[in-house]
């Protein structure tokens, strides 16, 4: 409908039909809107692919994979056998002694050779383990850059910082990825090791859950025991390359999308608001903080949602620094493995059109769908910013 | 629409393969397969031209299936492949009208690697399988200190995951548990950082590393170290002593001859052995005549 009253307005304005400019403008106009349709085919064309190679693999549509594989499955499993006092059973040969046992298990396993197993529920986990972290931080940090770029900074100041701020966002994420490899791994390291924020982490209930880091002090010392009996008791361990390194590597990639699209929605409240306030005999930080913030946050909460949409989507970061265990707690320094990460690392070598190959397809679905609605939410949002500050002036 | 598309693709590279191929007769031998053999089929390829200036030898990676298929289809010479031909690739060829040669050329040890501090530097099969199956997660369990187990693996897709799955798992599936790093180089890195970790790679890796150990493996018999002082045990892995270790194979197309045959017998050769020992283990003197006596 935009599209129809913006081609009729053009018409008044175009050039009169007789002249040779006519039939340059219309070629043009044609021109551009194939480029623009393009566009939106490919998208509709990469969506339909995704998901008709994906539901390839299910039974409906001939695969070899039930609906409810990519939830849990019913499987056998060996189970080590253990004496009262904790030890390994070993039979007269001083073989170890298994049991079989019937266990609904929910693993990502897809090249098993036993039993191949397709659940989401460790991808889904480990992508947000990676993606809400990421993006609440780099919400945290982007929205005050954006505030402070928008409201607060000094002309020069900001000649300086929004180009530089760009520039990161213009990083390669492999570098990034080696960085949080090589050099975030290790702080964070540094960090959840420090006496005192292993007390408050290991202690704080929730926390505890959330941030339990591995048990790596010396060995024999006091903070080890401690740290292995409370790791044994809520039963969570840490690792060395874990979900924050990732989220951390990744929050740098974000942290410059929210800032820009923050910047844009804190400048597009008009000025009367300021000058309001301002005449109000409001400082610049209280106009900054309780005019115009208030009039952009719908603007602010679509940089965010965008910013939470690219974190999903983010690979080679999360590939190299999360460990891509498939595990299901919730631990942000235990490993994770994302969906991106698992297409990324697996797609190559699976066998076309085989099970895998499809299941590969169906998690691409699945985040493709995730992302995608989280980008329209991220519209809609933006959209009623524009109105209301619009209707507002 | 994507089987047409990948039918179109299929046909057009059949196409230049076919335009190609009479080049590839003449003076050429295509070797392609393996990834893990690809570095060293390219020394191999650069020593022999050297001496022989008149045979070029074109060498591509791609994975061990790939080349078996090219091999197959007559579109190299050679298939380098980390494993054994399976039975159904085997039935392809003879459909094809080709009888595959197999021809062991080295062997890749493969060793499990803790960090430095660890003091567990033993390890039994059983053992191996319970922790790498995450039945055991504290190091306790296998004689070490009080500390939960930080499992390191390859991707799914590696010739090296599937084979010590095989190998030392007896084909169950590996712990959910295991962080899964791209490559032998970052299990080493992650190893060295994580003094509760352990991880699985080609020997050869390993050995000019002094900031890990690797650890002394038994199947039956004694407890072998794959390397000792620093040197690959290369008596032990040739000879089976250390268990985990797998043949490096060249396969052909029918009993090579003229150029082929000359560049697999100089492969065999002390020449060849000591390029493949560089990275891998190179055969022992019994097993090189014996596979010099399938040519």
């Amino acid at each position: 409908m935009a599209v129809s009253s913006q081609s009729k307005g053009n018409n008044a304005l175009r050039s009169d039909k007789s002249s040779a400019k006519y039939t340059q403008e219309r070629v043009i106009e044609t021109a551009l809107l194939t480029v623009a349709s393009l566009a939106v085919a490919s998208i509709a064309l990469i969506f339909v692919l995704l998901l008709y190679q994906g539901l390839q693999g299910l039974t409906f549509f001939g695969g070899d994979i039930q609906p409810n594989q990519f939830w849990s499955i019913t499987t056998e499993k060996e189970d080590l056998v253990r004496n009262p006092d904790g030890s390994i059973k070993t039979d007269s040969e001083g073989d170890f002694v298994y049991e079989k046992k019937q266990v609904i298990s929910s693993d990502w396993q897809p090249t098993s050779s036993q039993l191949p197993q397709y659940s989401l529920i460790p991808l889904l986990i480990g992508s947000l383990k990676v993606a809400l972290p990421s993006a609440i931080l780099a919400a945290l940090i982007g929205v005050f850059v954006a505030i402070y770029l928008s409201e607060l900074a000094s002309v020069r100041v900001r000649e300086v910082v929004k180009p530089i701020l760009e520039l990161l966002a213009g990083v390669p994420s492999v570098v990034l990825g080696f960085f949080a490899l090589v050099t975030i791994a290790s702080f964070v390291e540094w960090i959840t090791h420090i006496p005192v924020i292993f007390e408050f982490l290991s202690q704080t209930p929730v926390l505890n859950r959330l941030f339990f880091p591995a048990c790596t002090f010396a060995e024999g010392s006091d903070l080890q025991s401690v740290c292995l009996s409370r790791s044994q008791a809520l039963g969570v361990t840490g690792g060395y390359l874990n979900v924050m390194v990732g989220a951390l590597g990744v929050a740098l990639v974000i942290i410059p999308v929210i800032a820009t699209i923050a910047e844009d929605a804190l400048r597009a409240v008009p000025d009367s608001i300021r000058d309001a306030s301002m005449a109000l005999g409001g400082s610049r930080w209280q106009t900054a903080f309780s005019a115009v913030v208030p009039a952009a946050v719908s603007g602010l909460a679509a940089a965010v949602i965008l910013g939470l949409g690219r974190s999903l989507g983010e690979t080679m970061i999360v590939l190299m620094a999360t460990g891509n265990a498939s595990i299901t707690n919730l631990n942000l320094l235990d490993s994770g493995r994302a969906i991106t990460a698992t297409i990324a690392a697996e797609l190559g070598e699976s066998p076309a059109g085989g099970d895998h190959y499809n299941a590969l397809f169906f998690i691409g679905g699945v985040l493709f769908i995730f992302t995608f609605v989280l980008n329209i939410i991220g519209e809609i949002v933006i959209n009623r910013a524009r109105q209301k500050v619009r209707g507002g002036s | 629409m994507l089987r047409r598309t990948s039918l179109k693709a299929v046909a057009v590279s059949l196409t230049c393969a076919m335009l190609l191929a009479p080049m590839a007769l003449a003076g050429t031998i295509t070797l392609k397969g393996s990834d893990t053999m690809v570095n060293m089929a390219a020394k191999w390829a650069n020593a022999y031209s050297r001496k022989n200036p008149e045979t070029k030898i074109q060498v591509t990676g791609g994975g061990s299936g790939t080349g078996i298929k090219s091999m197959i289809d007559g579109q190299a010479n050679l298939a380098a492949s980390s494993r054994e031909m399976k039975a159904k690739e085997v039935d392809g060829a003879k459909k094809n009208g080709i009888t595959p040669v197999e021809i062991k050329t080295a062997i890749d040890g493969l060793a499990v690697i803790v960090n430095k501090s660890n003091p567990v530097k033993k390890l039994t099969y059983q053992q191996l399988e319970a922790i790498f199956t995450g039945q055991v997660t504290n190091w306790k369990d296998v004689g070490g200190k009080d500390a939960p187990i930080s499992l390191y693996g390859r991707e799914s897709s590696s010739g090296t995951y599937e084979y010590f799955r095989e190998e030392v798992l007896e084909g169950k599936n590996y712990a959910a548990s295991t962080k899964v790093l791209q490559g032998t180089a970052a299990l080493a890195d992650a190893v060295t950082k994580d003094v509760n970790g352990i991880a699985y790679g080609g020997v050869g890796y390993f050995a000019t590393r002094k900031d890990l150990d690797t650890v002394s493996v038994k199947k039956k018999g004694d407890f072998v170290d794959p390397i000792v002082n620093g040197q690959i045990n290369d008596a032990a892995i040739a000879s089976g002593q250390y268990p985990i270790a797998r043949f490096l194979y060249l396969y052909s197309s029918g009993k090579p001859s003229g150029e082929v045959k000359a560049f697999v017998e100089w492969v065999l050769s002390p020449a060849g052995q000591k390029i493949a020992g560089a990275e891998y283990v190179p055969l022992n003197a019994s097993t090189a005549k014996a596979e010099l006596g399938k040519l």
